[in-house]
């Protein structure tokens, strides 16, 4: 709990036959970080490697196109059985499905885009064989509202010479589409620039599309293919649809059972190759050699050699936290891994963090909600990074309605409907505020403390005897300067230390204060000169446990100045649902302010001011080969 | 409403003291901000190093606003 789990380093050999069986052996036992062999040279996968993976690939493309995730909790299977469910389950067949819902796709898309091309065009009765013309131009377009056919007539080459052919019977045809009305205009290919400029700056010109037929009859043909491209996509869509609603499940599994045959079949590559021989290493729990020494000799009888390595190498680190105290661990991952030989400060995070959280928000309501949403995601989910959350908020949101009772706050009125709340601080008068500046004082004294004392004797534990006499010295620098100010100075926040601070007198005080750098410039040279106002400047920035709480309090009591009065008045019961609407905005606004101001402000007192009088951090996880082995 | 000098002058400096902080922590933690958020696109394991870094500066508005609680605590 105080330290990381012990682990010894082992190494199996066995003979090359046997490497699949010890890969199975190991497989079970699950608790064991497998580390590249530094025995013989580097080994080979499985032979079955290469049709796992091959198969492997095909499923996991699928299963991003469909958006499907590995199923969980999932047990092994022989590769043939994998096999037999992979032809089974018609997994090829889904992926030529998949090929032609996106064939379809393509073939919609393309129309659409072709229909949108002749959209302008499907009330032009004129067939477009007349285009073929090598005498005529023609154009189609919008008439802007600059447009004037005197601008057009101008540019026509005179009358001389300029006949529309008798087919069109016009020279231009109008066409009329609802609000919409269009020109197909017909005119000498000779005079093809001077229209066209006249066009581009009076009118919107479309490019005529290539049909056959007329236009309005190659507008009921993409009409009619549009439709039944559509019809096509929804039908394969349907199959596509029934297969994930029905198969998706059998899907996912045999994907997750895919993954650990690969993950098995690839492992040997972290073995050692030998002649004849070849052997795994890796870290497990010192306490469960045992375990495993029986398990590979159960496998694979006398065909396997365990031993222990001896070896200067850092383990990796595998937190050992009882399991209310698990959800802190990700506040110290958060930061950095603690190095295997340091000590896991989740035990001091789960005891003090919720103790600062709550004395920042410090609220009745607003533990209540935070119960009651972490409940919600403790219902919600049985892993992961929200399951953690949820049981820091469980012990928060606790701690925040003690202090909530200390404060005498309930969604920063004094009352919970009605019953008025007795504060033994209150938080917004003078008294109150100086009671909580010395409490936030004297917590910040304590938490300091506990941080060099813990530094002091995690530099015991690996005999560093100067480090460790460092950290005391730092506590007694604490410890006098804090006395000393605190009998001489008459500052008000530190009244609470004046009973402590009498045990010597200042002078007294001061002379340990001499004393205790004299130790520091002994121990740890010029640097603590520099070190020293940061000390100080830590013991002061606990003073954000005041500060938030006051300004969270503050918050909250501005909108509970929001009137609500229920009347049978229209007018007044409509005001009265809007102001209760805001009311309720503002209180999840405070609401979610506080939890998110009192975490982070918690988590830097602990990272920066607590965190450093002990902590270096830098391990690496401990990753056990099977994911579930914990549970086991 | 009318009130002296020495008053008038603690008000101000209750009010310097928490702007020049929250302006001091609003410069310090745009610039955090943005690298961080730089440093998170291409290591997201480093979401703890950035949220203490951007929490730092914030540390210069909380002690201007108790300063600046302080100084109003003298106004009679």
């Amino acid at each position: 709990m105080f330290f990381p789990e012990k682990l010894v380093k082992i190494r199996a050999f066995c003979t090359t036959a046997q490497r699949a069986a010890l890969v199975d052996a190991l497989y079970d036992f699950g608790v064991i970080h497998v580390s590249d062999a530094q025995a013989f040279s580097s080994s080979r996968p499985l032979d079955h490697f290469r049709v796992i993976s091959e198969k492997l690939i095909v499923l996991r493309a699928l299963a991003s196109l469909l958006a499907l995730e590995p199923a969980t909790g999932v047990r092994e299977k022989p590769l043939a059985v994998l096999l037999n469910e992979f032809d089974r389950l018609k997994v090829d067949e889904l992926s030529s499905w998949l090929q032609q819902v996106d064939d379809s796709r393509l073939k919609v898309a393309e129309l659409e885009e072709r229909r949108e091309k002749l959209r302008p065009f499907r009330k032009l009765d004129v067939d477009a064989s007349l285009l073929d013309s090598k005498r005529l131009s023609f154009a189609f377009f919008a008439p802007g509202p600059d447009f004037s056919w005197n601008a057009l007539q101008q540019v026509k080459p005179g009358a001389k010479g300029w006949k529309m052919p008798e087919e069109l019977a016009h020279d231009a045809v109008v066409v009329r589409d609802g609000k919409d009305h269009y020109v197909f205009l017909a005119y000498d290919a000779r005079s093809a620039e001077k229209v066209q400029r006249v066009l581009a700056t009076a009118a919107q010109v479309f490019e005529i599309p290539r049909v056959s037929g007329s236009f309005a009859q190659a507008w009921d043909d993409v009409e009619l293919q549009v439709q039944s491209a559509h019809a096509e996509l929804a039908a394969l869509q349907r199959r596509l649809d029934w297969f994930i609603q029905h198969k998706s499940k059998s899907f996912a599994e045999l994907m997750a059972c895919f993954e650990i045959a690969a993950k098995k079949a690839e492992l040997p590559t972290k073995f050692g190759q030998g002649a004849i021989l070849s052997a795994g290493e890796g870290w497990i729990p010192q306490k469960r050699l045992a375990e495993l020494e029986a398990a590979l000799k159960t496998r694979l009888g006398e065909k396997v050699l365990l031993e222990t390595v001896p070896t200067s190498q850092t383990p990796p680190t595998k937190l050992d936290n009882p399991r209310a105290i698990r959800p802190f661990e990700f506040m110290v991952k958060a930061l950095s891994l603690p190095n295997y030989r340091e000590l896991d400060p989740t035990i001091l995070t789960f005891i003090s963090f919720p103790i600062f959280f709550g004395m920042i928000l410090g609220d009745v309501g607003y533990g209540l909600a935070m119960l009651g949403m972490a409940l919600f995601l403790r219902h919600k989910f049985q892993s992961g990074f929200f399951r953690s959350i949820s049981g820091m908020m469980v012990l928060s949101g606790i701690w925040t309605m003690a202090w909530g009772f200390v404060f005498g706050e309930f969604l920063g009125a004094e009352n919970i409907l009605g019953y008025a709340l007795h504060p033994f601080i209150h938080r917004l008068e003078e008294e109150g505020i100086l009671h909580l500046m010395q409490l936030s004082l004297l917590f910040g004294f304590v938490h300091l403390s506990i941080g060099f004392l813990v530094g002091a004797f995690v530099a015991y534990r690996e005999r560093l005897l100067k480090h460790m006499a460092a950290k005391v010295l730092w506590l007694a620098m604490l410890v006098s300067i804090v006395g000393f100010l605190a009998v001489s100075s008459h500052i008000e926040g530190l009244a609470i230390f004046l009973e402590y601070g009498r045990f010597l007198s200042a002078d007294s005080w001061l002379v340990l204060v001499g004393l205790s750098l004299v130790g520091l410039l002994l121990t740890e040279g010029a640097n603590a000169l520099l070190e020293l106002p940061g000390l100080v400047g830590n013991l002061v920035s606990y003073l954000r446990i005041m500060a938030l709480g006051i300004v969270g309090v503050v918050l909250a009591g501005m909108i509970n100045q929001i009137p609500l009065q229920p009347s049978l008045d229209p007018v007044g019961f409509l005001s009265f649902v809007l102001f209760a609407f805001a009311f309720i905005l503002g209180q999840v606004f405070a609401l979610a302010l506080g939890m998110f101001e009192s975490s982070i402000q918690s988590l830097r007192l602990h990272y920066v001011e607590f965190f450093s009088k002990f902590y270096h951090g830098g391990g690496t996880a401990f990753v056990s080969l099977r994911e579930d082995s914990e549970k086991k | 409403m009318v009130v002296d000098v020495g008053t008038g002058l603690i008000a101000i400096g209750a009010g310097l003291a928490v702007m020049g902080g929250a302006l001091g922590t609003a410069y310090a933690q745009g610039n955090i901000g943005a690298a961080g958020m730089g440093l998170l696109a291409e290591r997201e394991s480093a979401f703890g190093t950035v949220i203490i870094l951007l929490a730092l500066p914030e540390t210069i508005v909380l002690l201007g606003f108790i300063i600046g609680f302080l100084l109003l605590g003298k106004i009679e």
